[in-house]
């Protein structure tokens, strides 16, 4: 089974979930992310990211 | 504490991003961006409709991003707790204000209260960054 990057293109806008490094789940929503990995027994282990649109470019300040 | 790159695909292939793993009011996020660029921490909404924090919505701000485009954000009443850990190391931690924009596409620390907290040393070349509380 091949295991998705987590920053990968297709997971562009969505919520990941992972665990060492290695995603887990996905969604455009975190609610619903959360949902899918409330019962896992591993859930101690799982780590969240929003993955940003393709060619991000980060930096922002206060106008 | 040294944390691995995170690889992302953009246009051009990969690139290799500054990031680390970052827990805020035990919440745990995976691999937030290290931004020097930003003058605060961004949260997505989302994340507060889970940690419930009080915003101080008089305090909104307008932010302009890299691309111009004009954002706003809302930070939080109190500080929240920036908590970081790794096997082998006293967990480092800190409180700060963040603030949590609509929409907001990624994880991205700050300086302000966040980054201004750290000594953070970014080797590109071998794709590790080191840090320190500062």
């Amino acid at each position: 089974m091949v295991v998705l990057m987590i920053f990968s293109k297709k997971n562009a806008g969505k919520w990941v979930a992972s665990k060492n490094g290695k995603m887990v789940e996905s969604s455009k929503k975190l609610e619903t992310l959360l949902k899918k990995v409330e019962k896992r027994s591993d859930r101690k282990d799982i780590w969240f990211d929003k993955v940003p649109p393709m060619n991000f470019v980060g930096g922002s300040h206060a106008v | 504490m040294q944390f691995d790159y995170t690889k992302r695909d953009w246009s051009k292939g990969v690139v290799h991003v500054p990031t680390m793993p970052v827990i805020l009011n035990g919440f745990p996020l995976g691999h937030a961006l290290i931004d020097t660029g930003a003058d605060v921490t961004i949260i997505p909404m989302e994340v507060n409709k889970l940690l419930g924090l009080e915003l101080e919505k008089s305090s909104t701000l307008s932010f302009v991003g890299a691309g111009g485009d004009i954002f706003r954000a809302v930070p939080t009443k109190k500080k929240i707790e920036y908590r970081i850990e790794q096997a082998g190391h006293r967990p480092i931690c800190w409180k700060g204000t963040v603030f949590f924009a609509a929409g907001q596409p990624t994880i991205l620390l700050g300086n302000y209260q966040c980054l201004d907290q750290l000594k953070i040393t970014l080797d590109g070349k071998n794709r590790k960054l080191n840090l320190v509380k500062a």
